[in-house]
């Protein structure tokens, strides 16, 4: 059998590949322990974050001679041991993550708790990006979503336990049919092991292809499965908008990116899934432009805009994609924050909202510009069916923007209310300052994001 | 064959009742029957007739010869961590049910 990590240069691993996790699991104790005492819970959290901004940053270091790096718990080889392997495109993925995941403590939390959960959240993610195990994604998946549920029904809306509840059984379904999925991989190819299923060339058609599918479909959320989205962001703590609408694409993307560059992928199914894609796009834009809830308007707008990027990550073009899935990240949350804390600019956040508004709509400069024009580019070298098509799906995906902005300057009355801001608010509008800055640092040298882009995610 | 049959009777009836039934526990138990399911196929797609525990013992004679008997102790490892996450999901969807019908009486 092939056995690719058995090579000496993949055994140079740095130990603190795994530390982050292990750090926030540490800390996820101390915070229960400290739960008495929320304001430590807090000040824990954010140490927990710092620490994992930290380690990301020394990661880059590590990386820069290295094309990757991997461990194996407990020195046990596939298809026994666990793998995490640290790369360079999962490390863009996880410093974006732990940038975001400063924003998720700035915000105060209506309970306590929700400070071990977001830990508990950023744990699952973790282990999500870095498992190079089909098996582990999946029990990393379930850690996400126990958190996630947690983040959604502890809120004080009215209906925040029964959209939890009715996000939690079809999320179930479809992990457990990804579980059912990975046990017939193994049944197969002898090893749940990415490395080891890419040599093998398994065939992703079928009942495997729908379970392995189904969550990250699930998660995107596409169409006829993406209605739960709006009930739980709309029930959710301020903490679980910004995970189900920031982050869980990121999440949606990484799976779909994962299976397809492992699996022998049929072109049919690859059509298929572009053209649910597509019109969940154009549908969901539609939505968007026509609600009058805001925040159901903005899931509209996070749903269409990740299915811009699954869309193009479907036909093969994955840094394409994940040039879209960062300006998503990146204005979304933007938007939120700026929408749950207007308090903390003097014009109450207009100008920055309308910057993260312009910014995902395609405005020049802007990394949604450079992705929006690499999918009509890229389409158009395909066939000039496939371009027109792409042209009217990226003009559909820029429809909302005048109802977006018409919901947020109708939002509550008593939000818009100054007042003194804390530390903790203060750090909040430099980081929203810092992705505002970095959406424009990324249009400006567009070229250079261009090229790590497609070097950080190559066709498969 | 009676592998298949058990588990995939099971996974339909889960998802007949967590699908149809209006009771929300009654889903929740249809849920885990759906679940149950599929750990029962995926502990038969490690079975094979006449193996061996997967626990080395002298008695058991040469290591190859245990290799080539013993039962594939993989998918039982999956499904003892599914099970745990199972657990988990179950207690946190009947606080959940719990909290609903707190709140308005579900």
């Amino acid at each position: 059998m092939f056995h690719p990590f058995l090579t000496k240069d993949i055994f140079a691993i740095p130990v603190f590949v795994a530390m982050p996790i292990l750090i926030s699991i540490m800390l996820l104790e101390s915070a229960l322990i400290a739960r008495r005492e929320s304001r430590y819970v807090r000040e824990l959290t954010f140490l927990a974050f710092s620490i994992l901004i930290i380690l990301s940053l020394i990661s880059i270091k590590t990386l820069a001679s290295a094309v990757e790096s991997s461990i194996f718990m407990g020195k046990w080889v596939p298809p026994f041991g666990i793998q995490i392997l640290l790369t360079r495109s999962n490390l863009a993925i996880i410093l974006l993550m732990a940038f975001a995941s400063l924003g998720f403590v700035c915000i105060e939390t209506e309970y306590s708790i929700l400070n071990p959960l977001m830990l508990l959240l950023f744990i699952g993610l973790l282990g999500f990006f870095l498992t190079n195990d089909l098996f582990n994604m999946f029990v990393f998946m379930e850690i996400t979503a126990t958190a996630s549920f947690g983040l959604a029904a502890l809120s004080k809306k009215r209906d925040s336990a029964k959209a939890a509840l009715f996000y939690l059984i079809p999320a179930g379904i479809t992990t457990t049919l990804f579980f059912l999925s990975a046990a017939m991989v193994y049944g197969i190819a002898g090893t749940l092991n990415f490395w080891q299923i890419s040599t093998k060339a398994i065939e992703l058609g079928g009942f495997l292809a729908s379970g392995l599918l189904l969550p990250f479909i699930f998660k995107s959320p596409l169409i006829p499965l993406h209605k739960w989205k709006v009930n739980v962001v709309n029930e959710s703590s301020p903490q679980g908008i910004l995970f189900f609408t920031s982050l869980s694409p990121l999440m949606a993307f990484y799976g779909f990116y994962k299976i397809f560059e492992n699996f022998k992928v049929p072109l049919k199914l690859s059509y298929f899934l572009a053209t649910i894609s597509a019109i969940t796009c154009v549908v969901s834009s539609i939505n968007a432009s026509s609600s009058k809830n805001f925040l159901s308007s903005l899931v509209y707008c996070s749903i269409a805009n990740t299915s811009l990027a699954l869309l193009a990550l479907f036909l093969n073009f994955p840094g394409i994609a994940f040039m879209q899935i960062i300006a998503t990240v990146l204005s979304e949350f933007v938007m939120i924050t700026v929408y749950l804390k207007p308090n903390i600019f003097a014009d109450r956040g207009e100008i920055p909202f309308l910057i993260a508004l312009l910014s995902i709509a395609g405005m020049p400069f802007t990394p949604s510009f450079i992705s929006k024009v690499g999918i009509i580019t890229a389409f158009f070298s395909a066939s000039q069916f496939l371009g027109l098509i792409a042209c009217i799906i990226v003009v559909f995906s820029s429809i909302y923007i005048f109802n977006l902005y018409k919901c947020f300057e109708k939002r509550e009355e008593h939000v818009k209310k100054p007042r003194t801001i804390d530390i903790y608010e203060r750090m909040l509008k430099y980081l929203i300052i810092a992705f505002i800055v970095s959406m424009f640092l990324l249009g400006i040298f567009q070229t250079e994001f261009y090229k790590v882009s497609m070097l950080l995610f190559p066709k498969w | 064959m009676q592998g298949i049959i058990l588990p995939c009777l099971l996974l339909a009836v889960g998802l007949y009742i967590a699908a149809v039934s209006e009771n929300l526990i009654k889903k929740l138990i249809g849920l885990n029957v759906f679940v149950d399911g599929i750990h029962l196929l995926v502990v038969s797609i490690g079975y094979a007739k006449n193996s061996i525990p997967p626990i080395f013992f002298k008695s058991v004679g040469s290591l190859s010869t245990f290799v080539a008997k013993a039962v594939d102790p993989l998918p039982q490892a999956m499904i003892l961590t599914s099970i745990v996450i199972d657990t988990a999901t179950t207690a946190l969807a009947l606080i959940l049910i719990y909290a609903l019908k707190e709140k308005r009486g579900v």
